[in-house]
């Protein structure tokens, strides 16, 4: 063999050794495309606030970022499609337009319990996964839609852990009620009537308020309250009507403790004074939940949002981890397909210590309720110092609901 | 007289090798205040208290057991305590939030979980330098390495997944999705076989090595109880896999070849860290909400001791270069 004829050989040798190499690489370099899956999440706020303000935002959010990192292993990607309604004909409206121009695989819904209902008529018809962050309408709570979810708990779960704790730990048998001059009022009341009959209270008062013409008088009656000799007041109220009747419920200061069915924000705080004089409230999630790696939760969603955790966030992180985990265990991202996951009782880790499952007659996740605390410690400034001082399990409806612990 | 010079002889070389190697020691890392509880596994007793860093939750020791190493989750390092001083002679950095780690066969490596940065970083202990930072899914904790030094498992609760990193050149090559919240991994001694527990899904995964995949899948089931499966090892013969249950304060014994279920054994309170000695005869138990260790005799699985230690014990790791 001549030279020239070893250097050619050579010379094709290597020409074909790095053409073979760049494709080798040039095919590890692109990889296959992930799957997409959008997952609409609907919102009850003005149109003009801040998106990234926004408590239930932000939970999605952590929950889509942490999915794409275990998508990723197998795949898949999801993203987020944000919209703002208001009032049911939008939401339905708003629901139709993601289902069919965006193809969503799930709708993620913080609507009142008008807007929901309206929504889930949208998603029975198309078969798309709808979970609901937000309505907690006890009727909402049926069989009949096997497509939708409760990742938020009803209000007669949220009062049968209140209520438990003011009741069997704190001793308040007599309860003064306010509550709403209206249908939800009424309905609150029944509810407390139904849980007190059972449990060995009773209500020792009632105060049934509205926001008046002229804006000022609410109707409270101070007198009714002290005449009442009850040991708590319970407050079914939310929104002007709850800030209108703590400010004036404040002064002059009362020496009563406070529970509300709703949570608690830094503003109900203002009128508790230099006292110590609790408030209590029930809720899904806390941030200062350590145990059963509540710790790292609340770690990781301070570290990417620098605010705390709350109940909001918590559910559409755990609405986003739920669809996430349906779509790669089943490897497709159909609505069916999701929800026959969901109701194969998956145990999902919802980092509060046990495998939540759905209970299917009631379309109800079953996880752990929290009753909070906060005490305002220093007169004139409001500090967050809410901690748990009660845990109570919610388990299927055969069960009933019970408390596991308290502390 | 041969014979008596024979019996002589042996017994003065059984006396040299019991002064000069002693017993081995069980190092258990107390998370609430930050010590090592040092028990001296003939006497089971309490002989050293170590102060360590901030929140020591994994523990280990070179193959030499010169050197202990503990995960200190708030310190940010490896403390490396040298273990006939009983002092802390080094902190390695290992990136944020260490929970666990693995060393190598050899002890020249330890992939560590970082628990709040989605990665395990590898770490040569020589030098301390870290050598890769390798993403891992969500919440990483459990890191196990197979006994020819080839592969790493490490779990991540929060994506209930197992990364798979191939130690020639620290890359996930798999990633296998496993029960619900994935802690504790470990591998058979024979390197074919790797033990995964889920502590919401209250299983243990059963991984063909070679595959990379699953083949079997074990539930724990204790009546009245929520068994929560957190720690895993195997016995030195691969007979037998015992398996910590968390708040259900059980230990779970599995025959190593049908994977069956034999018997639940009762120790103390949230059970998790496990420990075996090298003859596998005794088994001892990290309580963390009971602050003690229980010691089970492996032959006859009852608890024949129970020593406190400090304040919520998390991991235990027994010295395994010391023969008795």
């Amino acid at each position: 063999m001549t030279p020239w004829i070893k250097i050619k050989g050579l010379v094709l040798g290597l020409s074909l050794f790095t053409i073979s190499f760049a494709s080798l690489q040039m095919s590890r370099a692109v990889g296959p495309e992930p799957e997409w899956v959008t997952i609409g999440l609907l919102l009850e706020e003005p149109s003009g606030s801040v998106l990234e303000d926004s408590r239930t935002y932000r939970g999605a959010v952590l929950g889509v970022e942490e999915a794409n990192v275990l998508g990723g292993f197998f795949g898949w990607q999801f993203t987020l499609s944000v919209t703002h309604v208001n009032g049911a004909t939008a939401a339905a409206v708003a629901a139709d337009r993601l289902i069919k121009k965006e193809g969503v695989a799930a709708l993620i819904s913080n609507l009142g319990d008008d807007a929901f209902l309206a929504v889930r008529s949208v998603v029975q018809e198309s078969k798309v996964v709808l979970l609901n962050c937000s309505a907690r309408a006890d009727s909402l709570r049926i069989n009949s839609f096997p497509l939708a979810y409760h990742i938020e708990v009803s209000n007669r779960d949220y009062l049968l852990a209140l209520g438990h704790f003011l009741v069997s730990e704190k001793k308040h048998h007599r309860w003064f009620l306010v509550r709403g001059d209206d249908s939800d009022g009424e309905e609150w009341e029944e509810m407390v009537r139904t849980f007190l009959s059972g449990a060995g209270g009773e209500i020792a008062g009632i105060s049934a308020l509205s926001i008046q013409p002229d804006g000022e008088d609410i109707g409270f009656n101070r007198e009714e309250l002290e005449e009442s000799e009850a040991s708590i007041v319970v407050v079914c109220l939310r929104g002007e009507l709850r800030t209108a009747f703590m400010d004036s419920f404040g002064r002059p200061e009362s020496s009563l403790p406070v529970a509300m069915v709703y949570e608690a924000n830094a503003d109900d705080m203002a009128w508790i004074g230099s006292g110590s004089r609790p408030v209590y409230w029930p809720s899904i999630w806390s941030h200062t939940l350590v145990r059963y790696s509540g710790r790292e939760l609340n770690s990781r969603y301070r570290r990417r949002f620098d605010v705390l955790m709350d109940s909001d966030a918590w559910s559409n992180w755990a609405a986003v981890k739920l669809v996430a985990e349906a779509v790669i265990n089943r490897r497709q991202a159909n609505g069916k397909i999701i929800s026959d996951f969901l109701g194969s009782h998956p145990p999902f880790d919802g980092h509060k210590g046990a495998a939540l499952t759905f209970d299917l007659p009631r379309r109800q996740l079953c996880h752990t309720l929290y009753v909070l605390e906060n005490r305002r410690l220093v007169d004139g400034d409001i500090e967050d110092e809410s901690k748990v001082v009660s845990v109570f399990q919610l388990v299927s409806s055969d069960s009933g609901t019970k408390p596991i612990e308290s502390r | 007289m041969q014979y008596i010079g024979r019996f002589f002889s042996f017994t003065g070389l059984f006396l040299t090798a019991m002064v000069s190697n002693g017993e081995p020691f069980a190092y258990v890392s107390n998370e609430y205040d930050d010590t090592v509880t040092v028990i001296d596994t003939f006497t089971d007793e309490v002989v050293a208290t170590i102060k360590v860093g901030d929140r020591p939750r994994g523990i280990g020791l070179s193959p030499d057991g010169r050197k202990l190493y503990i995960a200190l989750g708030s310190d940010n390092a490896i403390g490396v305590v040298g273990t006939v001083t009983r002092k802390i002679v080094d902190r390695l950095p290992c990136g944020t939030d260490p929970e666990t780690f693995a060393l190598s066969p050899d002890g020249s490596r330890l992939y560590i979980s970082n628990e709040d940065a989605n990665t395990a970083t590898v770490l040569d202990t020589a030098s301390g330098i870290v050598l890769a930072r390798i993403p891992v899914g969500v919440e990483p904790e459990g890191v196990a390495v197979s006994p020819d030094g080839r592969w790493v498992y490490v779990t991540a609760e929060s994506t209930h997944t197992v990364s798979v990193i191939d130690t020639r050149n620290d890359k996930v090559v798999n990633t296998i999705l496993v029960g619900s919240r994935p802690r504790g991994a470990t591998f058979s001694p024979n390197g074919k076989r790797a033990y995964v527990t889920a502590e919401i899904g209250g299983v243990v995964s059963v991984i063909d090595v070679e595959r990379s995949e699953i083949t079997g899948e074990i539930r724990l089931s204790i009546e009245g109880e929520v068994v929560k499966p957190m720690g895993v090892v195997v016995s030195p013969d691969g007979s037998r896999v015992y398996v910590s249950t968390g708040r259900a304060n059980h230990v779970a014994i599995i025959d190593g070849a049908s994977l069956e279920v034999l018997r639940y054994v009762a120790v103390g309170g949230r059970v998790w860290g496990l420990a075996l000695t090298t003859d596998g005869r005794k088994l001892y138990t990290a309580n963390g909400g009971s602050h003690n260790v229980s010691v089970i005799d492996t032959d006859r699985n009852v608890v024949i001791a129970t020593i406190p230690t400090g304040r919520g014990p998390w991991g235990v790791v027994v010295d395994a270069s010391r023969e008795k």
